[in-house]
């Protein structure tokens, strides 16, 4: 054993210093790029037809048959057929397979052409500092009507890097016939809600179901609760730019201990903290939850063909339960995904040229709000119908009357390790694994990685 | 005959255990999506939902993975019983210095978790251009077939005398005649027995797979469920119709050579 | 012979390619690791040298990666004392099944040959709290008290885990059995019952210290499989509830693909494989003889 421990340790150096000598080919932003991510340029068999191109495109959308990635499917297929010599390669993960994989593109430098973003710290800083995403010109985008404000995120030190696709925010869904059936009013304030809980529990059926596995709509929630305990969605930021800390605030430790009480009524669906999305989603379209708490982006539920037809008919929207401090008008809202382009591409006209196209107003915002997938960051004002669905109603009734707004959900305002700790401590709050207190001693530690 | 029965009976239940869920499986495969939601366990189906399969064969791409999944996976396969029949025949006949030093740090491969090369084989791949390229799977699942393959092979080795090969090369035949003319027949057993345990290893690897594949194009069979969960989350009946077809192709095999692979199994384990 | 045998390019050309490929794939990336792990990196842009810090860290300072760690110990534990015993036993039962042998080995192995994403699916939702169905079963029977929210309780969790390992496995640790009991003489049955000795005697004095050297086998197998477990934590739970089913592989996954700490996952790596050395040291010096030559 001793001998070939020996043996190792030699074989290990040796290596080692291989691997330190290779350090300089590879380390930084090294501009060439593996060939084999070069797109195919096949000779055309016509002439004087424009070069084949072929862009990969790489989406977080991963349902292509419904909603959101039905739209950003559709828009890809009729590009192409306007532009014969394009060929659009769409790769499409869920959520956090997504986020994973595009790390793994990042850290080889081999990011696709097109790249699903998020206009927030913890995702699109790395890109941008690391020089991977390609500026784009705003003027370029004159024309889409992109809501003031909403390419923020997407912007570092005046440049922009990306485009918003959305407009998000935080609503609690319901099930107006499961309400209707037990006798149930639909909770208007948080002390309803806790209520409203208890006596779904007391029925047998789950009272409020959301993705914790992933774990990302919880600090959203959390900035639900903060709001309405002290009126001010500001607060969390104020700490998160060194001002004063989580513990030994009073705000704060209301606020965990009002999510305590829905813990402690059993509001959380069983299960909840293994249910990924499309779990929990399912829970709520099958009626074996009253409530869903996710963001606007769900209002294709009203359409989805998989699910029964009492549910879709019944289905509702309400901004989160009220306190004498937070009205329904505080909404947590923000700009969510959109899209980059990689630095890299062989052929960054033709993407921002498809990029053009994606956000004409006739195509994405229009497509997206008249089949009631979502809301776009885009003005649509002129696409209201007037046949939206009563879901739809409903979200837009949630967002128009927005007073105040939270802004870029907390754990996405740091780096990847920081947002793990965040979404990791609300969940420990949520399973009722820690106390109030310990849970705010935790959001410091997140806190105290921030650069 | 009383001890009999409860020897049966007790089987019987056991065997019903390994084989319930997967019933449960195929069972909700036919139904519609809606069923998977009420309250029976198992239930028979007015009708069968053949559109789960035309989805899953469809959307899910099986075919292409299966085919992907099989040519990677018989490729890892065969090479390595080759290598490893070469090594072993080396470490147990030739006579050389290092030739336990040698041995010893390939046997250490066994207990190196192939989830620890992970990270940094995908910069090394990265650094020669395999990313998304089948090698990228082959040239570790060959690796790290060797270990466990050297085991079973040169322990089967130590039990064929020498005799038989001393007698080729007194009629003139070369080293490597004697390997693959003489020893492969005979190891066979041995051989099978690394190439089955080697097949339900990468058979079913998918994190690298995940990892290092980025195109559809050579993208393997687990994929293909991850694929279709996110696309179908909402649809159990084409999920359950999309695992089932996963499923079966392994279990046919299995259920085809059944008396090979137990014989091997039974071969090479007892002698190795 | 011997000259043909000690031949220097004969030798070469049979160890080379194969030893080449182990080092360059196995070892080398090893040692990239270890120096990874001695940095902060990102995944992304620029790195700098922190020396031990993240091993120090793990070590000292990382309850994730010791629940880990006794997660894996607790599934090995399980393995031992319930998969092997009961694989052991069926075994000897299935031997004893006259017509039907063929037909229980078969059935008791097809587990092990379904990918591991089919069955880590399956039993997620087998689990369900609402529609899986298990606790559609106990209803059935009238167990309703016995409900549970299986892979939702941190407390649960674990356990169900190990359980559908445990099914996975249990036909491999059988066959394996069922070879060993293959491999020993019908004569020596024969020769035992004309001493008179009873069934349960022929077994636990003849026959079980005969598969000793299997037993090793299976135990050998049956360690390094525990410590390297990933896949079906990783389709199951990614870990959750809490990190109450965290296993080291998808452990150092999470930390670099999701948390980006690249560096700290390589130095996770390393000591991964620490652990399993030393594992193995102490598996071979309870085993006094050598299983095979590691």
């Amino acid at each position: 054993m001793k001998k070939w421990l020996t043996i190792c340790a030699a074989v290990i150096l040796v290596f080692t210093m291989a691997a330190c000598g290779n350090k300089n080919t590879n380390n930084g932003n090294n501009p060439t790029n593996s060939p084999s991510n070069a797109p195919e340029t096949t000779p055309s068999a016509d002439n004087g037809t424009p070069e084949q191109i072929t862009l990969k495109f790489f989406s977080a959308l991963a349902d292509r048959s419904n909603g959101m990635g039905k739209i950003e499917q559709a828009i890809i297929d009729s590009y192409m057929q306007e532009n014969p010599n394009v060929k659009i390669e769409v790769e499409a993960l869920q959520d956090e397979p997504y986020k994973a994989k595009a790390k793994v593109y990042a850290s080889t430098e081999s990011l696709p052409d097109i790249i699903q973003s998020w206009g927030q710290p913890s995702f699109i800083k790395p890109l941008i500092d690391s020089g991977m995403l390609l500026e784009l010109n705003p003027s370029d985008f004159e024309s889409s009507g992109f809501i003031a404000g909403s390419t923020d995120g997407f912007s570092q030190d005046g440049k922009l890097y990306g485009l918003p696709r959305n407009t998000d925010f935080l609503v609690l869904y319901y099930n107006k016939k499961l309400f209707d059936d037990n006798g149930i009013a639909v909770p208007a304030t948080v002390a309803d809600l806790v209520e409203v809980s208890k006596q779904f529990r007391a029925k047998g059926i789950n009272p409020i179901t959301t993705n914790a596995m992933e774990g990302w709509s919880l600090p959203i929630w959390f900035e639900y609760a903060q709001q309405r305990t002290s009126g001010d969605f500001n607060k969390i930021d104020a700490v998160l730019n060194g001002e004063g800390t989580f513990s030994g605030n009073a705000d704060f430790l209301a606020a965990a201990q009002s999510i305590l009480d829905l813990a402690d009524a059993k509001a959380f669906a069983d299960g909840f903290l293994t249910a990924d999305y499309g779990t929990s989603r399912n829970l709520f379209g099958q009626g074996q939850a009253a409530m869903y708490v996710m963001g606007n982006w769900e209002a294709g539920l009203a359409t989805d063909e998989n699910f029964p037809a009492e549910f879709r008919d019944n289905v509702g929207a309400i901004s989160y339960p009220t306190s004498d401090k937070g009205k329904a008008s505080d909404l947590a809202a923000w700009f969510g995904g959109g899209y980059s382009i990689s630095k890299s591409t062989k052929h960054p006209e033709e993407a921002v040229k498809f990029m053009q196209y994606f956000f004409k107003p006739e195509n994405w915002a229009k497509q997206l709000w008249q089949t009631g997938s979502g809301t776009p960051a885009q003005k649509f004002d002129e696409f209201l119908t007037g046949e939206e669905s009563a879901l739809q109603k409903g979200l837009v009734d949630v967002f128009g009357s927005t007073t105040s707004a939270s802004n870029t959900p907390f754990h996405d305002l740091g780096t990847d390790e920081y947002k793990t700790k965040v979404m990791e401590a609300h969940q420990k709050l949520f399973g009722k694994a820690i106390s109030p207190e310990d849970f705010l001693k935790e959001l410091d530690a997140a806190v105290a990685l921030l650069p | 005959m009383v001890r009999k029965f409860t020897l049966h009976t007790l089987l019987w239940i056991v065997a019903l255990l390994q084989l319930f869920p997967l019933i449960w499986l195929i069972n909700y495969s036919f139904l519609k999506s809606g069923d998977f939601f009420g309250s029976s366990i198992l239930k028979w189906p007015q009708q069968l939902e053949w559109s789960n399969y035309m989805n899953a064969f469809t959307y899910g791409s099986v075919p292409k993975f299966l085919w992907n999944s099989a040519f990677i996976t018989t490729a890892a396969i065969l090479v390595a019983a080759v290598l490893s029949l070469m090594l072993s025949y080396a470490f147990t006949r030739m006579e050389w210095k290092l030739r336990g030093v040698t041995m010893a740090l390939i046997m250490l491969g066994m207990i190196v978790p192939i989830h620890a090369t992970l990270l940094p084989n995908f910069i090394l791949f990265n650094w020669m251009d395999l990313l998304d390229n089948p090698l990228s799977l082959i040239l570790p699942y060959i690796a790290f077939s060797l270990p466990i393959s050297m085991l079973i092979i040169s322990g089967f080795l130590e039990t064929i005398p020498k005799s038989i090969e001393e007698s080729a090369v007194m009629d003139g035949c070369s080293v490597y005649g004697v390997i693959f003319r003489i020893i492969l027949p005979m190891t066979k057993p041995a051989l099978a027995t690394a190439c089955i345990m080697n097949f339900i290893s990468w058979w079913n690897e998918f994190i690298m797979a995940n990892t290092f594949l980025t195109s559809e194009k050579f993208k393997t069979l687990p994929f293909s469920i991850m694929k279709f969960a996110g696309q179908y989350s909402s649809n159990y009946g084409a999920q359950f119709a999309v695992m089932t077809m996963i499923a079966l192709p392994t279990v046919i095999i299995y259920l085809m050579f059944t008396e090979q692979m137990s014989r091997g199994i039974t071969a090479g384990a007892v002698k190795g | 012979m011997h000259k043909l045998l000690s031949n220097r390019k004969t030798i070469f050309v049979l160890v080379a390619p194969g030893l080449f490929l182990f080092l360059f794939m196995v070892c080398f990336p090893i040692m990239m690791s270890a120096y990874y792990g001695m940095t902060d990196w990102r995944g992304i842009g620029n790195y700098q040298f922190v020396g031990l810090d993240n091993y120090m860290k793990i070590l000292f300072n990382d309850p994730v990666f010791w629940r880990s760690l006794m997660n894996a110990l607790l599934l090995l534990a399980a393995t031992l004392l319930l998969q092997h015993p009961i694989a052991l036993l069926f075994s000897i039962l299935v031997t004893n099944a006259g017509r039907f042998e063929k037909i229980f080995r078969t059935i008791f192995f097809i587990p092990a040959v379904i990918s591991i994403v089919v069955t880590s699916k399956m039993w997620v939702s087998v689990f369900h709290p609402n529609y899986g169905v298990l606790n559609k079963f106990l209803t059935a029977v009238g167990l309703e008290s016995l409900k549970q929210d299986w892979l939702g309780d941190p407390k649960l969790a674990i356990w169900c885990v190990i359980f559908v390992i445990m099914w996975q496995g249990f036909g491999y640790a059988l066959l394996l059995y069922y070879a060993g009991l293959q491999g020993i003489p019908k004569d020596l049955y024969e020769a035992a019952e004309l001493d008179g000795a009873g069934r349960i005697k022929l077994y636990t004095k003849v026959v079980i210290p005969l598969l000793t050297p299997m037993v090793r086998v299976a135990v050998v197998i049956a360690v390094t499989a525990c410590l390297k477990q990933m896949e079906t934590i990783f389709l199951m739970t990614n870990g959750g509830p809490l990190n109450t089913t965290q296993f080291i592989g998808n452990y150092l996954y999470k930390t670099a693909f999701t948390s980006s700490l690249y560096g700290y996952g390589n130095a996770i790596s390393v000591i991964f494989v620490i652990v399993c050395l030393i594992i193995t040291v102490i598996m071979n010096r309870a085993f006094k003889k050598d299983v095979g030559e590691f």
